[in-house]
């Protein structure tokens, strides 16, 4: 997991960044280019990241390393670009209120992670598993999140506008509360899926 | 500090193992013992020095007997028997430290009269009282309404950057419980069916 300690800067309550007393956001620009550079890195070439937490990154076209695996990292408040994740694995990570546009996540293992808070634009997760996960309160505008088993998933809260989930597992999937517009459920077993707030969910 | 998170297909209880970086490690919530739980502990190379219950339901200590069997160690509770085994009686606001952790006990009734949500650092283990965009289930309206206190009082109260572990579903941060929680947002009439 990722250390928890936090940012020394006035008012800032996000993780610091490892040995270095400051969020990602906070840092040096120097040193910030220099961690940004490190994980880029270790996502493109060694397509592995542990315990890393980068709240607040901006990060731009990268392509992860096929099989890549990330565990116990913390990008809360992120920005996502013209990303791309490919067979690999995403474990105990926390990817809330980032702003994901034009990325793909796809033939993922994606578990106890949470997107909570954050928007997707344009941007699909798809073919992959994708069990106990929390993406309470997201909106998702564009997207595609067809294929997935989201067995036990959150979409509590959420938006989801002109965004499919076709052909996906939906067994104990959460959607009380959540608004959809232009939502294809097509091939996926939403009849296992909570959306009343009056269904006993657990 | 590690934390893992194990799934128990049997009773669809999240169990976790938490260790401190010498290795020194607890069970939260033992609810099915099988191999993957022993992997997670072997291969972590971790020792368990004790067992904590966040209430005494089944589906949370059904894996104490197999575990006591396996890793013999402490149990801490809020009750004096688990499952047939005399337990450390927790009181809200007790501290145990175990290697580098220390646990703190914070008692939220309403689901059972008993339930302990167990604080570690910047993390809380929540049994069955607070989930990921809903609150436990409970008997009545009076102990939904006292669950619902509990935690507005006990854990709303909390850092926004606080990681929420909770006994059945996905992991969250009491931010977003205090944003995107249906029944939380409910109860104060911000959110209607």
């Amino acid at each position: 997991m990722f250390p928890f300690s936090h940012c020394k800067a006035p008012g800032c309550h996000s993780f610091a960044a490892a040995g270095s007393g400051y969020c990602y956001h906070h840092l040096s620009p120097d040193k910030k280019k220099a961690l940004l550079d490190s994980v880029m890195d270790n996502l493109r070439l060694r397509g592995r990241l542990t315990d890393v937490s980068l709240a607040n990154a901006e990060i731009r076209g990268l392509r992860a390393k096929d099989g890549c695996r990330i565990s116990g990292c913390n990008f809360s408040f992120s920005v996502f670009e013209d990303c791309e994740f490919t067979g690999g694995l995403i474990v105990s990570s926390f990817f809330d209120y980032c702003f994901f546009r034009n990325c793909t996540f796809s033939s993922m293992d994606i578990r106890y992670s949470v997107f909570a808070g954050s928007t997707f634009i344009e941007s699909s997760i798809h073919d992959s598993t994708v069990i106990h996960n929390n993406f309470t309160g997201i909106d998702a505008l564009g997207s595609s999140f067809s294929g997935n088993d989201f067995y036990f998933s959150s979409f509590s809260l959420s938006r989801l506008v002109d965004t499919d989930l076709e052909d996906c597992n939906l067994k104990r999937t959460n959607f009380r509360g959540s608004i959809t517009r232009g939502v294809s459920l097509k091939y996926s077993n939403p009849e296992e899926a909570f959306f009343r707030n009056e269904e006993p969910y657990l | 500090m590690k934390i893992y998170v194990h799934f128990s297909t049997e009773n669809l209880a999240n169990v976790y193992v938490v260790s401190d970086n010498e290795g020194n490690g607890i069970i939260i919530d033992p609810a099915y013992i099988d191999r993957e739980l022993v992997d997670i502990i072997e291969n972590g190379d971790i020792t368990i020095k004790a067992i904590f219950i966040t209430h005494r339901h089944e589906s949370h200590t059904a894996g104490v007997g197999t575990l006591m069997k396996i890793y013999p160690a402490d149990i801490y509770a809020s009750n004096n028997e688990i499952e047939g085994f005399r337990t450390k009686a927790l009181h809200d606001g007790d501290r145990i430290r175990i290697g580098s952790l220390e646990i703190e006990a914070i008692l939220v009734p309403g689901h059972s009269i008993d339930s302990l949500v167990y604080r570690i650092g910047d993390a809380i283990f929540t049994g069955d009282t607070l989930f990921s965009g809903t609150i436990a289930d409970t008997k009545g309206y009076i102990e939904k309404s006292l669950l619902t206190k509990s935690i507005r009082q006990r854990l709303m109260s909390l850092p926004d950057s606080t990681l929420v572990y909770p006994g059945h579903g996905p992991i969250s941060k009491i931010r977003i419980e205090r944003m995107f929680n249906v029944d939380l947002l409910e109860s104060v009439g911000r959110f209607r069916k």
